[in-house]
C-alpha cells in the first residue's frame, strides 16, 4: 500500500512538474519572419524559445512564426531581435549582413532591400590602387607580391599559387633594359630566385611550405623595393615569433600590421620595421 | 575733450568686455538617497539621486565656476569624485584622501572654476557605492569662442551614453566571494573551463598544463553581472535622426569592471576625442572602451526607414545593450559570439612561466596593437565552422590616437623616471603594484614643476585601466609632439607603456586600477606634491592615509560546514592581502569518530603567494578502547586520543594546484600532509583528496545546487564514509 502510494505520489509530482514547465502569463502573436527551409524552421525555433519563457512556432510555407510567451519576463522584440540575430529578417529586425551571408546556402532566403555601401567593412573609396600611373616597371611585381601576401594573410593556399603565378609572369614580363642602373643591378641578383620562390610556392598545396618560401621571397622583394624608383608606399614588417621564433619580414601597402606568416591565428603580431 | 571721450569709451569697453566669457555660476543640487529597483528580476537595493540612476548629467561650459551641493540621505557616508577634471585637491571627492566622508544627513558643498572642456563623468569614491549607481555624466562644453572648436565635430547633436552593469548580489559580497577564490560567477557565466568541457572540445591537455602552472580557470572578467545598462536602461530609441545625419556619442564606461566593444549598424566609427580631450578624427570598425575611459565618436545614418543599432557588449560576451538611431525597421549589427575559453587558456599556458611572471616571447607589446585575446575571438580567428574573412575588422588602439595640438611640456623641464610593475595574483585576488599594496606602501613625493614619466610594465594576467587623478598624461604612443592626452591607460597582460605629466597642482593625487574590486584589493598609489597648505577638509593626512590603505586591505570572511552522516567537517577563513587565520574542523557524532579542531596563523610569502609559513594549534580527542595510539610513518607515537598541541610549520602550492604543508608539534611529533581540494570535474562537480603522514586520508565529491549549497560526499579514514548538505558563505 506505502509502495503503491509513493508511487501515484511520484507521477503525480512530475506531472505537475511539467505543468508547471508551461509558459505562464502567456501571450500569443504571430509575425512575418523571413526563412527557406527546413534548416531555418530549426534555427529560428531554436533561437527564439527559451524554456519556461518562450516558445516558437514557425511555419516555412507562409513564413510565419506563432510566438507564445511569458509577458512578465520577455516581449514580442526581445523574441525576434534573437531570431534577427540569428539571420532571419523580420517586420521588427533586419539581420547584419554578416550573419546573413553566413547562412546555409539553402537558407538564404531572398532579402528585399540592399543595404548601401555604408556598411560596416564597406571597402574605402579611396582603396584601389592608382593604376593609372604605372609608369614603372617593376610595379607589377609589387602588386602580383602584395596579392600574394593578402592570400597567405587569409590562410588561403589556393589564392596563394594563383597570386604567385601572377608574380612569376609579372617578374618575366619586367623589360630589364627599360630599368635605371642600380634597379637593373639589383634586378640582376634577384631575379633567378625570385623566379625560383614563385614558382616554388605556386607548386606546393599546403600553406605551411608556401609561407616558408614566402620568408624568402620577401627578402628579395625588401631588396628590389629599397632601390626601385616606384611611387607606391610600403611598409617592410617583421614578426619575431615566425619561422619557429627567429622571426621573418614581409611588405605590406598598409601601416596595420595582418601577418602572412600566422593569418588569423595571430594577426596581429608583428611591427613596422621601415617604411619604403 | 579728445582724452575725455577717449576716457568715457575706454570705461564703456572694459565694463562690456565680461560679456566675451561666462563666469557664471552652475549650481546643481544632489540629493543621495536609498532607493529600491528591480533590474534583474528582484527588488534590490540601490542608490538613487535626484531618484535617478545614473545620476543626472551634469552640464557646464568652461569658464563657469561648478557649485555642486551634496544632499547626503543615506545612512553612511559618501562622496563624490569628478573623473578626469583638473580641479584643487580638496574637491577632488576621495574620502580620507582629500576629504572626510560626507556624514549622513549632511551636505557637502563642491566649488570649482572649469578650466577644461570634452566628455567627462562623475561617481562616488565610497566603498562600493559606484557599482549601485552612484556613476553619470559630466560634459564640459566648449565657450563658444574657444579656438579649438571644430566646425563639423562640435556643432553635431551629441548623446551622452553611459554605460553600466547591475548584479542582483550585494557588491560588498561580490568583493568577498571573489577573495574567497568562489567559482560561483563561472558556473553563472559558463566558464568553469573543467575537466570534463576540456575533453569535449579536445583540449584536455591544456586543462591538465593550466594546472600544473598552478592557475585556475580565466575570464577576462572577474564578476557574473545579471544585467548590463545604457542610460539605466537596456536600451534606447531616437527616431529623429534622419539618412545623412551625423550624431556624436559621449560614450563613458561607468562600469565598475567591465569593458565594452561598441559596434554599429550603420558603418564606421569615427573617433573624435578620448577621455575629455579632443583627438584627430580617426575611423575604424569598432572599439573598445575600457572601465572608466570615455571616447566621444560620430557615426553617419546611412538612410531612411532604417534604425540602426550602436551595440556595447561586455567583453565576456555574457549580453549587450543597445541604442537605436533612426525610424524604421531595425537594422542590426552582427552579434559578437562566445569567447573561446581553452584557446585563451592554451595561450595562458604559453605565456606564463611556471614561477608566474609572463613570457612575451619577445614581442614587445604596447599600447593595444596586439591583442592577444583574439585567440578567443571567433570573429577574428574563426570558427570551426566557416573560416570568417572578418580579419579586416580595423579596431583602434592607442597608436591611432593623436592630439590636434602639441601637447608637450616647456623646454628644460626637469624630468624624473619612474616605472612601475602591475602584479597581481588571481589565486588569491591580491592586486598590487610591483606586488605591494597600498597599505604596504608611503605616499610617493613629487615635487611641483617637475615632468613624471612613468614606464609601466604589466606582469599580470589581466589588463587594468591605471588612473591619475588631477591631470592629463601624454602617453607616448609615436606621435611625436602629437602624443595624446589621456587620464586613463588600458594596460594588457605583457604590455610596456610609457606616459608622463607634469605636476602643476599641489596636493594629494590618487593613481590607481579603476576595476573597482582590484582597487578595493590594493592596486593604489598616492602621489603627495611637496609643500602642501593644510587641506580644511582633512586636518590629520597622517590619519587619512592610514583609514585609506584600511579600505584596501580588509580581512574577509569565509566558512563550510558539511551536514553529513558521518560528522560535520568544515572550515572557517579570515583572511587579507597576507595573512591568513584558518579553522578547519572534523567533529564526529561520538566519541569514537572522534572530534578534531585545528587552527593555523600563517603569512604568505613571495609574489605568487605559494608559500605560507604558519603557527597552529591542533586539539582532537577520540576514543580508541580497540587500537592504542598509532604510529604515523616516521614511526612516531601518535597522541590521537587525546591531544591539544601546539605546531609550527609551512604549507606550498605545488604545481596541480596541491597544497604541500609540513607541521611540528611540540611534542616533537612531525606530520606531512597533501591536500587538493576542488577539482573542476564538470561545471557543477568538485572533487578532493587529503593524504597524510599520520596515515589518515581523506575523498570527497561535491555537487554545487545554488551559491550556498552542495550536496557532499565523502569518505574519511577516521569517520567512514558519509554523505550529506554542504553549506557556505
Amino acid at each position: 500500500m506505502k509502495k503503491i502510494s509513493l508511487f501515484l505520489g511520484l507521477v503525480l509530482g512530475l506531472g505537475i512538474n511539467t505543468t508547471i514547465a508551461q509558459i505562464q502569463n502567456s501571450k500569443i502573436t504571430t509575425v512575418a519572419v523571413n526563412g527557406n527551409c527546413a534548416m531555418c524552421k530549426k534555427t529560428i525555433e531554436s533561437n527564439g524559445s527559451d524554456e519556461n519563457i518562450s516558445k516558437v512556432n514557425w511555419d516555412p510555407n507562409k513564413k510565419v512564426a506563432e510566438i507564445t510567451y511569458d509577458s512578465s519576463k520577455t516581449s514580442e522584440e526581445s523574441i525576434l531581435k534573437k531570431i534577427a540575430q540569428a539571420g532571419y529578417d523580420n517586420d521588427q529586425f533586419r539581420a547584419a549582413d554578416d550573419v546573413y551571408d553566413n547562412l546555409h546556402e539553402c537558407c538564404k532566403y531572398e532579402r528585399n532591400h540592399q543595404t548601401s555601401k555604408g556598411g560596416p567593412n564597406a571597402p574605402s573609396q579611396h582603396d584601389e590602387l592608382n593604376h593609372s600611373a604605372q609608369t614603372k616597371d617593376i610595379d607589377p611585381v609589387f602588386i602580383s607580391y602584395l596579392g600574394l601576401k593578402d592570400a597567405l594573410v587569409a590562410s588561403d593556399s589556393k589564392t596563394a599559387s594563383v597570386a604567385a603565378n601572377k608574380l612569376s609572369l609579372a617578374i618575366q614580363k619586367v623589360d630589364m633594359s627599360s630599368l635605371a642602373e642600380t634597379e637593373h643591378k639589383t634586378w640582376m641578383k634577384v631575379k633567378a630566385n625570385l623566379e625560383k620562390s614563385a614558382n616554388q610556392i605556386k607548386k606546393d598545396s599546403k600553406i605551411d611550405a608556401q609561407r616558408n618560401t614566402f620568408m624568402l621571397l620577401s627578402t628579395q622583394i625588401y631588396e628590389l623595393a629599397k632601390v626601385a624608383e616606384t611611387k607606391m608606399e610600403l611598409y617592410y614588417q617583421f614578426c619575431p615569433m615566425a619561422n619557429n621564433s627567429k622571426g621573418a619580414f614581409w611588405l605590406s601597402k598598409e601601416n596595420a600590421i595582418k601577418n602572412p606568416y600566422y593569418g588569423s591565428k595571430m594577426m596581429t603580431c608583428g611591427e613596422v620595421k621601415e617604411k619604403i | 575733450m579728445k582724452k575725455i571721450i577717449k576716457f568715457i569709451l575706454l570705461c564703456i569697453v572694459i565694463s562690456q568686455s565680461h560679456l566675451g566669457y561666462s563666469q557664471k555660476v552652475v549650481r546643481y543640487d544632489l540629493y543621495v538617497t536609498d532607493s529600491m529597483v528591480n533590474y534583474a528580476g528582484k527588488q534590490r537595493s540601490a542608490i538613487a539621486v535626484n531618484g535617478m540612476i545614473p545620476m543626472p548629467t551634469l552640464n557646464f561650459t568652461q569658464g563657469d565656476t561648478a557649485e555642486i551641493h551634496v544632499h547626503n540621505k543615506l545612512k553612511e557616508g559618501t562622496s563624490l569624485h569628478w573623473h578626469g577634471v583638473y580641479l584643487p585637491n580638496k574637491e577632488d571627492g576621495v574620502p580620507f584622501l582629500t576629504q572626510k566622508p560626507i556624514a549622513p544627513n549632511s551636505t557637502f558643498t563642491y566649488r570649482f572654476p572649469i578650466i577644461q572642456d570634452g566628455t567627462h563623468w562623475y561617481h562616488s569614491h565610497s566603498g562600493m557605492q559606484e557599482q549601485i549607481g552612484m556613476y553619470g555624466a559630466m560634459i564640459l562644453n566648449k565657450s563658444n569662442d574657444d579656438p579649438t572648436f571644430r566646425k563639423g565635430i562640435d556643432d553635431l547633436p551629441s548623446i551622452p551614453v553611459v554605460l553600466s552593469e547591475w548584479t542582483n548580489l550585494n557588491p560588498d559580497n561580490v568583493h568577498r566571494m571573489l577573495h574567497n577564490a568562489n567559482d560561483w560567477f563561472a558556473i553563472k557565466k559558463n566558464t568553469t573551463q573543467s575537466y570534463a568541457e576540456a575533453i569535449k572540445e579536445g583540449h584536455f591537455k591544456t586543462k591538465l598544463t593550466n594546472e600544473w602552472k598552478r592557475m585556475l580557470a580565466m575570464d577576462v572578467s572577474d564578476v557574473y553581472y545579471d544585467r548590463f545598462l545604457l542610460n539605466g536602461t537596456s536600451e534606447q530609441t531616437f527616431p529623429e535622426f534622419k539618412a545623412g545625419d551625423k550624431v556624436r556619442l559621449r560614450i563613458i564606461n561607468a562600469g565598475a569592471s567591465s569593458y565594452f566593444w561598441l559596434t554599429y549598424a550603420g558603418g564606421k566609427i569615427t573617433v573624435v576625442a578620448n577621455d575629455g580631450n579632443d583627438v584627430e578624427p580617426v575611423e575604424v570598425d569598432r572599439l573598445i572602451v575600457a572601465v572608466s575611459e570615455t571616447y566621444d565618436v560620430i557615426i553617419t545614418i546611412p538612410e531612411d526607414g532604417f534604425a540602426y543599432e550602436f551595440m556595447a557588449t561586455p567583453e565576456d560576451r555574457t549580453n549587450n545593450v543597445s541604442m537605436y538611431l533612426g525610424s524604421g525597421v531595425k537594422q542590426l549589427i552582427s552579434p559578437l559570439p562566445k569567447l573561446k575559453y581553452f584557446e585563451g587558456m592554451k595561450m595562458m599556458n604559453d605565456m606564463m612561466k611556471m614561477n608566474g611572471d609572463l613570457d612575451d616571447m619577445n614581442m614587445k607589446m604596447s599600447l593595444q596593437k596586439m591583442d592577444m585575446n583574439s585567440v578567443m575571438y571567433p570573429e577574428i580567428s574563426g570558427n570551426t565552422k566557416h573560416e570568417n574573412h572578418e580579419s579586416d575588422i580595423i579596431t583602434l588602439n592607442y597608436t591611432m590616437l593623436k592630439s590636434p595640438t602639441k601637447t608637450t611640456f616647456p623646454k628644460n623641464t626637469k624630468v624624473r623616471e619612474m616605472k612601475f610593475e602591475l602584479t597581481g595574483n588571481m589565486n588569491r585576488y591580491v592586486w598590487s603594484l610591483d606586488n605591494r599594496v597600498l597599505d604596504e606602501s608611503d605616499k610617493i613625493l613629487i615635487k611641483q614643476g617637475e615632468i613624471l614619466r612613468i614606464v609601466l610594465y604589466n606582469n599580470s594576467m589581466m589588463r587594468h585601466p591605471m588612473h591619475l587623478h588631477g591631470h592629463d598624461f601624454r602617453v607616448i604612443n609615436g606621435q611625436g609632439e602629437y602624443a595624446p592626452l589621456k587620464n586613463v591607460l588600458d594596460i594588457m597582460p605583457m604590455e610596456t607603456d610609457t606616459i608622463e605629466f607634469l605636476s602643476n597642482i599641489e596636493g594629494d593625487w590618487f593613481f590607481h586600477c579603476h576595476i573597482l574590486y582590484h582597487m578595493m584589493a590594493g592596486m593604489n598609489r598616492v602621489f603627495s606634491t611637496d609643500q602642501q597648505e593644510t587641506n580644511p577638509y582633512l586636518p590629520d593626512k597622517q590619519w587619512g592615509y592610514r583609514e585609506l590603505q584600511k579600505e584596501s586591505n580588509q580581512a574577509h570572511f569565509m566558512i563550510q560546514n558539511d551536514f553529513a552522516s558521518n560528522g560535520n567537517d568544515g572550515e572557517m577563513m579570515l583572511h587579507n592581502a597576507r595573512y591568513n587565520l584558518t579553522t578547519e574542523w572534523r567533529l564526529g557524532y561520538h566519541d569514537m569518530h572522534g572530534y578534531e579542531v585545528e587552527t593555523h596563523l600563517g603569512r604568505y610569502i613571495g609574489k605568487m603567494q605559494w608559500f605560507m609559513p604558519f603557527v597552529g594549534f591542533d586539539y582532537r580527542y577520540r576514543r580508541m578502547d580497540k587500537h592504542g595510539p598509532e604510529k604515523n610513518i616516521f614511526g612516531q607515537k601518535n597522541s590521537k586520543n587525546e591531544r591539544a598541541l601546539f605546531s609550527a610549520g609551512f604549507a606550498y602550492m605545488l604545481p596541480m594546484l596541491v597544497r604541500f604543508q609540513a607541521e611540528v608539534y611540540h611534542d616533537g611529533n612531525v606530520r606531512l600532509q597533501l591536500m587538493r581540494e576542488d577539482i573542476p570535474i564538470s561545471k557543477r562537480l568538485r572533487a578532493g583528496i587529503m593524504l597524510n603522514s599520520d596515515l589518515e586520508y581523506m575523498a570527497d565529491i561535491r555537487y554545487i545546487l545554488t551559491k550556498n549549497f552542495g550536496i557532499r560526499t565523502h569518505y574519511d579514514s577516521d569517520m567512514g564514509f558519509g554523505i550529506g548538505l554542504s553549506a557556505n558563505y
